[in-house]
């Protein structure tokens, strides 16, 4: 038998081969910092030790002085942001992850591009994987206007390592002033009141005082990556005022920047808890380490409740992949609850009722690994007990899941769980 | 009639007959001619080979800046700390105190004393550690302290430690000290090879930093008298700020080692103990990529007086440059002392000069240090801005390595160090702009094929 391989046919078949190399290659280049050690319990979270580590190995530390509000659902959340937005004066700086078309888009896109024309600086900053179905008309009209639109690891033939790393903040500021983040993407599924399966519940927060800078800098940190300007000065870092009385940090994390922060932070809360962690979670599938932990803080006494997405999820495979990972925490005495009326998207972590981490960050390696992330950290009893109480608002509309049911499923879904559990490190 | 293909062949690779068969064996005809599919196995190798040590050579990290940073305000300005604070990571600290150390004769003593003082942690984290008599007393007093309880975490760089004796790390691993070696090469992390730590570190108890230029080998000790021994600056640190070195460390060794360094024996309540306001900030591909560039552009960028640079390797990019003759038109008087003669590298002086001509035309005034190797690493802006630690002012500190940096916002400490910089002046020529364009046209030649390597250098 004689085959031949014709000069194009070689030479695409080396092309191709280099490309599968690259992205094979690209999948599993994670961050290089990665926390293998479990950390141990020192000192609780109302130590002055513990508001030290959080300070100087999440990089800025904590400043006084804020103010947060709580937004619950798009019927709070979209008018707040677009009354900021409209109110705006000197520079509106915005990173998403989702931003697509529809009602909502077109509300805030009108808006961007209004102030826009108006002089203000408009940033704005969206994950090129995440915006695919962001609608060109939207685009065009906020350019038009004067809008600085820039996409976040957009596919390049010489960047395809960084395919799998996303852009996931979810940071609004406006004048260096007034700042948002939270769960909420910019799309019709998070507006309403969480009334039925196509209203999602998210929760998402207006921040004033000095922690906003810090937001800010999370935004310019990637704004440089992509455009290579250095946002400075007084349009986005005006002089500092106090706004309130909370404690806060917001910090950010990447493959390439600040690794593993996130990951860190998740651990070492989790560590430091004595009393209860109450976790809201939208996407939840713990590693081994983060397992472990939570095992060892149910063991030293702490009361572990998680509040997930029942039936109705945007990502059956991450609901598969979360139930494979139940069977440790639930044995250890984890209240597990599914949450019923419609998507979960919360992103919420309370540990003593005085501790709270919030933002765009999953409990999954994708979070903790892959994408670029920024939490906002709040340490405060009232603020951490307004929280509780909408946890247990939540827990209302939430079922229960036993170890019994658990480990009552049938085999089939056990297996296909384990299959997705496989992916893992990808989610 | 056509004859039986052949099932099994034989290869010749290196002077060496390789017998192949199977599916390797098979022909294959390419341009015609016929091949046997080891070969084509063999160029698809070699291409993916070729791709790997593309990727490791320019893989660089992936926020560049590349607009103009303008003068809004100066270094006086509130502005200037704020953006320090926020855009570097964390906040300037007031008090602070620094004590400026010259050369090895006041440096390694007091690094010595400190290390023998510990008796909580050590965390120490340097690029060069060479085999040496200043080696061999840092190793003894590191073991000696382990063997006492201290908690002692070494890190160092895997290419910088190369020349390491031995005999040092098994001494410190049997006394319990914990070392760990920074991107020792992995065959499924090829690409962080071209990525080193340059971070100089050493924390004793939490409480008391080290940082500056010096590494640990013989050719630091000293005073600078001759070429065997190098001038060099460090600083010993105690306050507030030392919490923020500390966390560079950890950074770091969380990435070497998977463990996570906190509590009261690496970060203990630490109260004012001088004036300083300070901020230690770090930054690598990894982490915090372009930190160490937006520092300097941004130091540069606010200057309104003047700008003085003690600087071992100086090769500017680009865009470095032009803020630099832009704050010479601004009326910044900009004065630059590198290593002359004496350089531990020859190519990083000739990269430097084929870039001086734009700074010595713009009246910029460069002088190359006479008696030794001048390994400073410090930047003062307006006498109030003070930038020091393991940074060279190249490609390769601003965007490969891993570095960390004492700032320092203090008049009277800027003062110190304008001071040691005129002492060094009056030990070092001046490089005209006529001297340079007058270099033999085989110097200039070389220098410009070796400044295009800028981007690794």
């Amino acid at each position: 038998m004689k085959f031949k391989f014709s000069l194009p046919k070689l030479i695409l078949v080396l092309v191709l081969t280099a490309i599968l190399t690259i992205l094979c290659l690209s999948l599993f280049s994670t961050s290089e910092k990665e926390v293998t050690h479990n950390i141990t319990h020192e000192y609780p979270v109302d130590d002055p030790q513990f508001i030290r580590t959080m300070g100087v190995l999440l990089g800025p530390a904590m400043v006084e002085g804020n103010k947060v509000e709580t937004l619950l659902n798009g019927e709070q959340i979209f008018p707040a942001m677009i009354a900021a937005i409209r109110s705006a004066k000197k520079s509106i700086s915005f990173e998403t992850y989702i931003y697509w078309s529809g009602e909502i888009g077109k509300q805030f896109a009108d808006a961007l591009a209004e102030r826009a024309k108006d002089g203000v600086k408009v940033h704005i900053l969206v994950d090129w994987a995440g915006s695919q179905k962001m609608d060109a008309a939207i685009l065009a009209e906020m350019k038009s206007s004067g809008v600085q639109i820039k996409k976040y690891h957009p596919l390049k033939w010489y960047a395809l390592d960084r395919l799998n790393n996303r852009t996931h903040r979810k940071i609004l500021v406006i004048d260096g002033l007034v700042g948002f983040t939270g769960g909420v993407g910019i799309a019709d599924s998070w507006n309403g009141h969480a009334q039925d399966p196509a209203h999602w519940r998210d929760t998402h927060y207006r921040v004033e005082g000095p922690v906003v800078s810090q937001m800010q800098a999370a935004f310019t940190d990637n704004w440089t990556k992509v455009s290579g300007d250095v946002l400075h000065g007084p349009l986005y870092f005006p002089p500092e005022k106090p706004a309130g009385t909370l404690f806060a940090q917001m910090y950010k994390s990447s493959t390439d920047g600040g690794a593993d922060s996130t990951h860190l932070m998740y651990l070492l809360s989790i560590a430091a808890a004595t009393r209860t962690i109450d976790l809201s979670m939208a996407y939840f599938v713990p590693d081994k380490l983060a397992l472990e932990a939570l095992v060892a803080a149910m063991k030293r006494g702490v009361k572990v409740r998680i509040l997930l997405p029942g039936v109705y999820i945007d990502s059956s495979i991450v609901r598969n992949a979360s139930r494979a990972t139940w069977g440790s925490i639930l044995q250890a005495g984890a209240e597990i609850y599914e949450y019923q009326p419609t998507m979960f998207h919360c992103k919420i972590l309370v540990v003593d009722r005085l501790w709270t981490s919030m933002g765009s960050t999953n409990f999954d390696s994708r979070s903790f690994r892959l994408n670029d992330e920024a939490n906002l950290n709040v340490h405060d009893r009232e603020f951490a007990e307004l929280q509780v109480a909408n946890f247990e608002h939540d827990l209302k509309s939430a079922k229960r899941v036993t170890y019994e049911e658990w480990v009552a499923r049938p085999w089939w879904e056990k297996a296909w769980e384990h299959m997705m559990g496989l992916l893992d490190p990808q989610l | 009639m056509t004859k039986p293909r052949p099932t099994g062949g034989r290869l010749s690779l290196f002077g060496r007959k390789l017998e192949i068969s199977g599916v390797l064996a098979k022909r294959v005809g390419v341009f015609g001619i016929e091949v046997p599919a080891a070969a084509i196995a063999i160029v698809v190798g070699i291409t993916m080979i070729a791709i790997t040590i593309w990727g490791v050579i320019f893989s660089r990290a992936p926020q560049t800046i590349t607009q103009h940073v303008e003068h809004r305000y100066d270094v006086a300005d509130p502005q200037f700390v704020r953006s320090m604070s926020v855009l570097l990571g964390p906040a300037l600290e007031p008090g602070n105190r620094v004590d400026t150390l010259v050369n090895g004769k006041q440096i390694f003593p007091a690094m010595l004393a400190a290390i023998r003082g510990a008796t909580k942690s050590i965390d120490f984290e340097s690029y060069i550690y060479w085999k040496g008599t200043i080696g061999k007393e840092f190793a003894d007093a590191l073991a000696e302290r382990a063997r006492s309880g201290v908690k002692v975490h070494v890190l160092l760089d895997w290419v910088g430690s190369h020349k390491i004796d031995q005999g040092s790390i098994n001494e410190m691993g049997r006394a319990g000290v914990k070392i760990f070696k920074y991107h020792q090469p992995h065959w499924y992390r090829v690409k962080t090879l071209n990525h080193r730590t340059h971070r100089k570190l050493l924390v004793i108890d939490g409480k008391v930093g080290f940082t500056g230029g010096v590494g640990i080998a013989d050719q630091w000790d000293g005073n600078g008298e001759d070429a065997e021994h190098w001038r060099d600056t460090h600083f010993r640190v105690e306050g507030p700020v030392v919490a923020q070195l500390q966390g560079a460390f950890a950074d770091n060794w969380t990435q070497a080692s998977g463990a996570v360094l906190h509590g009261e024996e690496y970060f203990p309540a630490l109260s004012a103990v001088g004036t300083l306001p300070a901020q230690m900030f770090k930054s690598s591909i990894e982490g915090g990529a372009l930190s160490m560039e937006l520092m300097y552009l941004l130091s540069i960028a606010a200057a309104k007086s003047s700008i003085d640079l003690s600087m071992a390797y100086f090769i500017p990019d680009a865009l470095t440059m032009d803020h630099i003759v832009d704050a010479l038109k601004r009326g910044v008087r900009v004065r630059i002392i590198l290593p002359g003669e004496y350089n531990d590298s020859k190519l990083v002086r000739s990269a430097s000069r084929s870039e001086w001509g734009r700074i010595l035309e713009a009246g910029g005034e460069i002088y190359e240090y006479q008696p030794t190797m001048f390994h400073c690493k410090v930047l003062v802006v307006d006498n109030h801005w003070v930038s020091v630690g393991s940074t060279n002012f190249d490609s390769r500190s601003f965007r490969l390595n891993d570095e960390a940096n004492l700032n320092v916002y203090d008049r009277g400490f800027a003062a110190r160090q304008t001071a040691q910089f005129e002492e060094d002046l009056t030990k070092s020529r001046r490089v005209t702009l006529e001297q340079w364009r007058g270099r033999p046209i085989y110097i200039k030649a070389w220098d410009n094929v070796v400044g295009f390597f800028e981007p690794q250098l």
